[in-house]
């Protein structure tokens, strides 16, 4: 303890040294209103009034709450498509209508039709279900993977650290769409074999930024504490430093969801990692890309599908975040 | 201090060679036969399998793993199957483009990103904040490439002020930069804002403020700089993201660039450019990061402390 306490002071001490001289002549401000605390932006007006903060945190859970209600309901429409999609969507994908070739919204094609005819709701409908499962079983295989192995480097040290953050360094180094190409290009054009490819391309980024904060918390004094108390090394990982990230844990992988859904709709943009006989949004867009200047609705409805869905899993990983973390919720 | 950098410029040679195993590992299990696509699908038996010999797949995986390792360490990173051209050469003049396009959307992303970061913390709760917050949200929710086709629908369809191809000259240049740039800022704010509003609930501000310390001071210097920990951790990993984006914003606006001419490459099986432009994307992750690694010493003294059990 003594010497975190050390630690603590040397830290400001290297980096205002004249703190220290000036320390003992102010009387020390024990005395502060909680509130200070949390209104201590410079610039913010020092005496804020209570009230104003109080009735922004208000609002802003009134709106937060319903964002999160819209995300869901966003989550269960996308979720329905990507089951039923023969229940929403109008017309089916392979329907091509000669007479209607790249139509304006109407009410009979609400998203227009495309180069060949087809109803580009329709199509979105029918693309959801490559991106949901993508997101999912990207994040559940790369998350748990990279946690554990970034934990464990930070918190272990030594050779173990080492050997590990080498071998994740080989596998950062590579940038990680060009890693998904040249995985899928090798493991041939699938939807599991793109599942494989983004995992395996988004390790490393879990990894890395959980070993930098095991290696930061692992220094403090209440892990000292608790290993002087006889606690064994995987009960502090467990129990300190894995709740310590949870909130670290919580946002990259709802990033992790969103970014997995995007870097497969890029191999999509590409022409990797999908069946030509099924809608993708990412393919749709290529598709679309073409006709950029003549026909906005086929590109821009596959890329608000993609934005929408991964825009409600950002908000609510947001939420989850407020829940299971509470000293982070008045944000 | 000239041991550790030394020590981690060994160990960063390490990291390429393995990033250099790796991808040849990964790219020579490619299905795909390259003689047979360069000598086209009605050419005899024999016109294939001399082909073969020629470009040297015929030889055995190891064999050609050691070939490849010594013209690496010589500079010589293979010849292209399509135009025989050195791929060395053929990267290098394509180099300069991708340099600028990532240089310059980096650089834009963490203006942006720890401007904006800190324009929310200022005005948390605010609608400064909510609106910055939301619209990042959207931008970061997006794929590059529908970003990009959006600001070309708006600025080259629309309004006509920018060229769609992003080839050459400085005002084509504007869109893909700025797309990229745009797209990276987000998770650069997000963290400086996330780090910061962490950091204002440490017991140290505390300590700070009862030693007297200005809050200006507290906020830009100690917060601040202990925000910058986990941001450049992940501007680190970014520079493989922006990478990345780089190969499909330059395929958007059809742009010259090693990624674009590693998509084609791709689409040819042209397995020597592949694997020398992705040995090229790994050097300069390595570089970025080796920079980076360094610069934590210098920004969290807690993982000197920790490190380097010599100081302690």
């Amino acid at each position: 303890m003594k010497s975190a306490v050390g630690k603590f002071s040397s830290v400001a001490a290297r980096a205002v040294p004249d703190v220290l001289f000036d320390a003992p002549a102010r009387p020390p401000s024990v005395s502060l209103p909680p509130a200070r605390r949390f209104s201590s932006a410079p610039g913010a007006p020092q005496n804020r009034p209570e009230s104003a903060l109080s009735s922004g945190w208000s609002s802003r859970v009134r709106v937060g709450d319903l964002l999160v209600l819209a995300s869901l309901l966003m989550l269960l429409f996308v979720g329905i498509c990507a089951a039923f999609p023969g229940a929403i969507a109008p017309y089916l994908p392979t329907d091509m209508q000669t007479e209607a070739i790249l139509g304006r919204p109407n009410a009979a094609h609400w998203f227009g039709t495309d180069q060949f005819g087809r109803d580009v709701f329709s199509l979105v409908v029918y693309g959801a279900r490559q991106s949901v499962l993508i997101g999912i079983f990207a994040v559940l295989i790369s998350c748990s993977v990279g946690v554990a192995i970034g934990l464990t480097a930070g918190y272990a040290g030594g050779w173990l650290d080492t050997v590990l953050m080498r071998f994740i360094d080989v596998w950062l180094s590579i940038p990680n769409i060009l890693l998904a190409i040249a995985l899928s290009t090798v493991l041939g054009p699938s939807l599991t074999n793109t599942i494989f490819a983004i995992s395996i391309t988004t390790i490393p980024r879990y990894a890395r930024v959980l070993r930098g904060q095991a290696l930061s918390v692992r220094g403090r004094p209440f892990i000292e504490a608790s290993r002087s108390a006889g606690a064994s090394h995987f009960s502090i990982l467990r129990r300190h430093i894995l709740p310590h990230c949870s909130a670290q844990i919580l946002v990259l992988a709802t990033l992790g969801v969103g970014t997995s859904i995007l870097i497969g709709s890029g191999l999509s943009f590409l022409g990797l990692g999908v069946n030509d006989e099924r809608p993708d949004w990412g393919f749709l867009l290529t598709q679309g890309r073409g006709y950029l200047t003549v026909a906005w609705w086929t590109v821009t409805f596959p890329g608000l599908a993609i934005t929408s869905l991964v825009v409600s899993i950002n908000l609510l990983g947001d939420a989850l975040r407020r829940h299971f973390d509470p000293r982070s919720a008045p944000r | 201090m000239i041991r550790r950098v030394l020590e981690r410029f060994a160990v960063s040679l390490g990291v390429v060679f393995g990033a250099v195993t790796l991808i040849f590992l990964v790219l020579n299990w490619l299905p795909g036969d390259s003689a047979l696509l360069i000598a086209g699908e009605d050419a005899s038996p024999e016109t294939v399998h001399q082909l073969r010999i020629k470009l040297g797949t015929d030889r055995s995986l190891g064999s050609q793993y050691r070939s490849y390792l010594a013209g690496v360490v010589q500079g010589d990173l293979g010849t292209s199957y399509t135009t025989r051209e050195p791929v060395f050469r053929r990267l290098a003049a394509q180099l300069p483009s991708t340099l600028a396009l990532t240089f310059s959307a980096c650089t834009v992303a963490v203006a942006l990103g720890i401007a904006l970061g800190v324009l929310s913390v200022l005005y948390r709760g605010r609608w400064l904040d909510q609106t910055i917050q939301s619209v990042s949200l959207f931008i970061h929710s997006m794929p590059t490439f529908w970003l990009g086709m959006l600001l070309i629908l708006v600025f080259s369809v629309q309004l006509g002020w920018l060229p769609v191809i992003g080839n050459g000259g400085l005002l084509p240049s504007v869109l893909p930069v700025v797309t990229l740039g745009i797209w990276l800022s987000v998770p650069l704010q997000r963290m400086v804002r996330d780090g910061m509003l962490d950091g204002l609930h440490e017991p140290y501000v505390t300590t700070l403020r009862a030693k007297g310390l200005g809050e200006r001071r507290i906020f830009y210097v100690h917060v601040l700089r202990n925000a910058l920990t986990s941001t450049i951790t992940l501007l680190g990993v970014m520079i493989g993201e922006s990478l990345s984006n780089a190969v499909i914003i330059e395929t958007l606006f059809a742009r010259q660039g090693i990624g674009r001419t590693t998509v084609e490459a791709i689409g040819q099986k042209d397995i020597p450019v592949v694997q020398g432009a992705i040995l090229l994307a790994s050097v300069a992750y390595v570089v970025v990061n080796l920079l980076v690694d360094l610069s934590y010493t210098l920004v969290d003294p807690r993982t000197r402390l920790v490190t380097s059990k010599g100081t302690r």
